[in-house]
């Protein structure tokens, strides 16, 4: 009994031992369980808000939204210099694609990637997408290389890229770039910023009109990686178009002109500036260069010589000499000079001309057009020597030792020696009034040959003459005049003489025209390389033209030429055929040329310009213009045939017959169509040029609304 | 119709309770992940296998058929095969020593075609059967020196042969079944044992150190005294300061030189948030600020934002409660961890309604498990614990763990549903 008694107490004891551990356990899960609770409620509630806020922005971004840089323009207002183009790199996470698509399709992506950028193989292709996927790498750049917005769309087509970015995990990376449409036309004055905000060139000095301004905009954090814009905070402006003054043909000529030269004297760089003698718009600004210290054979454009280079000029500074004794009344043009025996001794130095044994006595304006060094040197000791500071004050008159306030950054100043100064010494004059002992950029001293030119007029050189933004014009860099007047009339009219004799007879004979007269001096100075003149050359040809009414001036330098050297030959046949060009091109400055030729040889016409049937006020308005004679006999007429009898052209009237096919043989397109649309046919137009046959022929009755195929040709 | 009649006795014997809390979880639990990987497609992509949800889906069907299996099975199938089935998971677990496939960093895949299993996940079940079964042995007690060892080495082999995967998290899973030997008779002074040391590492990170130990020798001098003189053990309470005070000196030694470096930054964040908020403390944060985000009613189903946008890491596995969280709100957390109580409740109840050792200590073995996976899962995601990478039973995206715990739970309602007969069968 008693044994049973303890079996149930300890039975008790077990169960009530069993419900307290049952208990405990509950308890714990429970305590456990309010734990969590808690902790989520101080979670939810106590620092929710705060959490909230994080999430938001978890969410958003707030992220700069890069301005579109603006565009650079020609001249001409319209052909594009430099513009930013959206392009973009392929890229791609390759472990997206799923595993069969995978292995089926990077082969022929592969190959299409090796087609399309051609610098590796297929399979290299398929060997680096391989890797970066089993690597696994989540992010591959698939080429470094920017593509456009075409190519783009072109890839969009390939396998796995067509997948998009959720399913073949390729990524586009959109960027901006820099793109010049005409190559590397003018790119040294084009130049660049780089990203240290350093730079050259239009773009490095316009940078903050061109640049504009980014933008913020609140995004959206979007799966996958990408945004979407929700607010924008502030607006990106845009940045400004510039209209600069270049004129691309012209640019052009300069630049293959320049280069032909170089590459046929095996010089070390050139360059060539033209300007607009009344705006001082530079129409043309080619610099070309070797690389020499990487032993480069091409010329390419390095750096803006004309701008950032000053040298010794030689004897371009001839005419500031000149214009200074001219100006200074101490000489006439037609007074004589004896240049001694082709040298003469200034204390210890002997200055001496190219010509052996001296030119002799020649009057001024020989001297000036041989270039004579004894005969400038001699005249300019004679009349300066006791006071030097009157000959700086004709330089600093005529703008040669105060720096221009160029647009583009960087413009060297130029460096004059000066009475006082210990470079000072009594050769100094002489040597500088034939280019010596100063040194002066090549766009300085067109400045001053520009402002002979204008008549005494000097303007600065400009190279962006307005901003615009779209349409809307915002500013216009207007002719800024650095002096109103150089010189006097008389000595001005009298050195532009001196300028025409050289082409006329002098140094530069070898590029006088006939058609228009240019106006220049050579030069051919001696390099000073550390210290001591060396037997380099520095060949220049500064001047203008045409020679009666400058439009235009220019001036080319050559830097080491080899063989020839001397400006004549090396520098000014770039200037003639800049000019020549322009020449061709310029209707103005033919307009009071060509009635001259046409005077010339209108008594007697060889030839008649090829004139087809068309409008009759058309057709009459061109042949008087062109001094054509010409007679109507079919008063009243719209649309004439012309025939010719010896060297007059009578004009007939062509008859329309209703419903048949009119007759527009040998009319241009601008009357021909008209016609055709008028009777109610429907043009097919093959070719270009003027109408040489039609089908079906001329009065063939045919319905309206038929095609009537115009073939064009010349 | 025997055959009739034996069916109609299982649905009727069946705890209808627990099958719909069951369902109800299984449904919600498809819901939040498709909430997490839904990011605007069409609709229909909740079924594409290209997408999570669209994958669980399958593995919800294949669990179905499972539960037919497990139903249909003799119930006494799971008590006569439950060392082999210990044994068949025992060598699964060491293949995937040998073939496995290693997924982020742990060696615990088994791949099976295209699909592949976790032999872990059913270590858990393997091993609360033959946990069982030993102990349903009517000699065995579990206060002798013996059985205690016994136990343990049918509990430790799988563990050390998950952590030998790299797999800490399903490791640690294991110490649950010390709630199981505790309501079976173990001493309560092991349990005592772990949790003390679990305090103590706790409080190691919290105080500095000298702080920590002055305070302790404080509380056993006070014990000392406090205690009755008759009682007084100097040796037991000199031995236990000692030992109190050693783990505290360790435990520098083994966060900075036994853990491995993300498990000890794991530890750190939890201290300290802000240490690396872009490392190991990014899920956490990102966590906590996607449900401190959700509010007392949530944004909604489908609106949360923080998980549809990739900023919760895992976020349709370990840390699917942050869709909960952030979606449905306290209220809705609270909904999950009340079902969860619940449910531990019944399989607790349903444990001890059971006649036999075996079914109630499996019984406990199921509620234990799900007791360690919850609340560690929980407590991870709402940064309580230290990120220990095991799933969220019924919510966390998972073949595996999907199918072992319909298994795993529905053995046990198979085995109650035939509690009368199994006790016909020991009579």
């Amino acid at each position: 009994m008693a044994v049973t008694r303890a079996k149930s107490a300890n039975q008790r004891n077990v169960r009530s031992s069993i419900l307290l551990r049952v208990r405990l356990v509950f308890l714990g899960c429970l305590l456990l369980g309010i734990g969590i609770i808690g902790r989520m409620f101080y979670l939810q509630q106590v620092v929710g808000n705060s959490l909230r806020e994080k999430a938001k922005e978890n969410l958003m971004t707030l992220d700069e939204v890069p301005a579109t840089r603006g565009n650079i323009y020609a001249g001409d207002g319209n052909s594009l210099l430099a513009t930013s183009l959206p392009s973009y790199q392929l890229a791609m996470d390759p472990t997206v694609a799923d595993v069969k698509i995978f292995a089926a399709a990077v082969d022929s992506l592969a190959d299409s990637l090796a087609m399309f950028y051609k610098d590796a193989s297929k399979r290299e292709y398929v060997r680096k997408i391989k890797g970066a996927r089993a690597e696994p790498k989540r992010y591959l750049i698939v080429n470094s290389d920017y593509i456009d917005y075409q190519d783009k769309k072109r890839m969009l087509r390939w396998p796995i890229i067509r997948l998009g970015r959720n399913k073949g995990g390729v990524i586009f990376e959109k960027t901006e770039r820099r793109e010049r449409p005409f190559g590397l036309l003018a790119s040294r004055t084009l130049g660049n910023v780089n990203q240290n905000k350093g730079g050259s060139g239009i773009e490095y000095s316009f940078n903050d009109t061109l640049a504009g301004k980014d933008g913020l905009t609140l995004f959206r954090r979007m799966g996958g990686g990408l945004k979407k814009p929700i607010y924008e905070e502030r607006q990106p402006i845009h940045g400004y178009d510039l209209i600069t003054t270049i004129d691309i043909n012209l640019q052009d000529v300069a630049e293959t002109a320049l280069e032909r030269e170089l590459k046929r004297n095996g010089a070390d760089y050139g360059c060539a500036v033209l300007m607009e003698v009344a705006t001082g718009e530079i129409k043309a600004m080619a610099n070309l260069g070797l690389d020499l210290a990487n032993h480069d054979t091409v010329y390419r454009e390095r750096l803006n010589y004309a701008v950032l280079t000053a040298a010794e000029p030689g004897s371009t500074m001839k005419l500031a000499s000149y214009l200074a004794l001219l100006q200074d009344n101490r000489i006439k043009p037609t007074d004589s000079v004896f240049c001694d025996w082709g040298s003469r001794m200034f204390g210890p130095d002997k200055m001496s001309d190219s010509k052996p044994g001296g030119y002799g006595f020649l009057s001024i304006e020989q001297a000036f057009a041989y270039s004579s060094n004894v005969a400038i040197s001699k005249l300019a000791n004679q009349h300066f020597k006791s006071r030097p500071l009157k000959y700086m004050e004709y330089m600093d008159a005529f703008g040669l030792t105060s720096s221009i306030d160029f647009q583009l950054k960087g413009h060297v100043k130029p460096l004059f020696y000066r009475p006082g100064n210990k470079q000072w010494n009594t050769n100094t004059l002489p040597w500088m009034s034939v280019g010596y002992n100063c040194q002066i950029t090549p766009l300085q001293t067109l400045t001053f040959y520009n402002a002979v030119a204008n008549n005494g007029v000097m303007v600065e050189p400009r190279i962006v003459k307005e901003v615009r933004r779209a349409d809307k014009l915002l500013y216009t860099f207007p002719v800024k005049i650095l002096r109103p007047k150089i010189a006097d009339d008389k000595p001005l009219a009298q050195v532009r003489k001196l300028l025409e004799a050289v082409v006329d007879y002098g140094t530069a004979k070898n590029i006088r025209q006939t058609e228009y007269r240019i106006a220049g001096k050579t030069g051919t100075a001696k390099k000073l390389i550390s210290g001591r003149y060396t037997e380099r050359y520095y060949a220049s040809f500064a001047g203008y033209f045409p020679a009666e009414k400058p439009k235009y001036s220019c001036i080319v330098i050559i830097d080491n030429p080899s063989m020839p050297l001397y400006g004549a030959d090396v520098a000014a046949p770039v200037f003639r055929e800049l000019a020549s060009k322009i020449y061709a091109q310029d209707v103005e400055m033919h307009k009071e040329l060509s009635k001259e030729v046409v005077a010339r040889v209108s008594g007697e016409p060889r030839e008649l310009p090829t004139i087809g049937a068309g409008y009759y006020e058309d057709l009459a308005l061109i042949s008087n213009y062109f001094k054509v004679s010409n007679h109507n006999k079919a008063a009243g007429a719209t649309i004439v045939r012309p025939t010719r009898r010896e060297n007059a052209i009578y004009w007939e009237r062509m008859k329309a017959v209703p419903s048949t096919v009119p007759d527009v043989r040998t009319m241009m397109l601008r009357d021909a169509l008209p016609i055709l649309e008028n009777a109610g046919y429907t043009a097919n137009i093959v070719g270009k040029g003027r109408v040489v046959s039609q089908s079906p022929s001329p009065g063939t009755p045919l319905s309206k609304r038929s095609i009537v195929t115009i073939s064009m040709g010349s | 119709m025997p055959q009739n009649s034996r069916q109609e006795l299982v649905s009727r014997g069946l705890d209808w309770p627990t099958i719909m809390l069951y369902a109800a979880m299984v449904i919600f639990g498809w819901m939040n992940i498709h909430a997490a990987v839904y990011s605007g497609e069409d609709l229909s992509a909740m079924f594409s296998l290209d997408l999570n949800s669209g994958r669980q889906l399958l593995f919800v069907g294949l669990s179905m058929v499972l539960i037919v299996a497990v139903m249909t099975t003799d119930f006494k199938f799971y008590d006569d095969f439950a060392y082999i089935i210990y044994g068949v998971v025992i060598v699964l677990l060491l293949l995937v020593l040998v073939i496995g496939k290693e997924v982020a960093g742990s060696k615990s895949w088994l791949g099976v075609g295209s699909f592949g299993i976790q032999p872990a996940e059913f270590a858990k079940l393997a091993t609360a059967l033959a946990l069982a079964k030993y102990i349903s042995i009517p000699t065995v007690k579990l206060e002798r020196r013996m059985e205690q060892l016994t136990v343990a080495g049918l509990i430790g082999l799988p563990a050390v042969l998950v952590l030998l995967q790299n797999d800490t998290g399903s490791t640690l899973v294991f110490s649950c079944f010390i709630i199981v030997l505790f309501r079976e008779g173990l001493p309560g002074f092991y349990p005592g044992l772990g949790i003390t040391a679990v305090a103590l590492l706790v409080l190691t990170l919290l105080i500095p150190k000298l702080y920590l130990s002055i305070g302790l020798v404080v509380i056993a001098v006070a014990f000392t005294i406090l205690v009755d003189r008759r009682q007084r053990n100097y040796i037991a309470i000199g031995v236990a300061l000692v030992l109190v005070l050693g783990i505290v000196q360790g435990v520098d030694y083994f966060v900075n030189d036994v853990l491995q470096p993300h498990q000890q930054s794991r530890i750190k964040v939890l201290i300290d948030p802000n240490s690396d908020p872009l490392g190991a403390g990014w899920n956490v944060t990102q966590s906590k600020i996607a449900i401190g985000s959700g509010g007392f009613a949530g944004k909604g189903f489908m609106f949360g934002t923080q998980t549809k946008f990739d900023f919760v890491p895992a976020q349709s596995t370990d840390f699917i409660f942050c869709t909960v969280g952030e979606e449905w709100g306290w209220l809705g957390s609270l909904g999950l961890i009340g079902a969860f109580m619940t449910l531990l409740f019944r399989i607790t109840m349903i444990a001890e309604r059971q006649k036999t050792r075996f079914a109630r200590v499996y019984g406990y073995g199921v509620a234990s498990v799900f007791f360690f996976h919850f609340t560690i899962n929980l407590g991870m995601t709402v940064g309580l614990f230290p990120v220990i990478g095991i799933p969220l039973p019924f919510f966390s995206y998972g073949g595996s763990s999907m199918l072992s715990f319909t298994v795993l739970l529905f053995i046990l309602l198979k085995l109650d549903a035939h509690r009368g007969q199994m006790l016909q069968r020991i009579i």
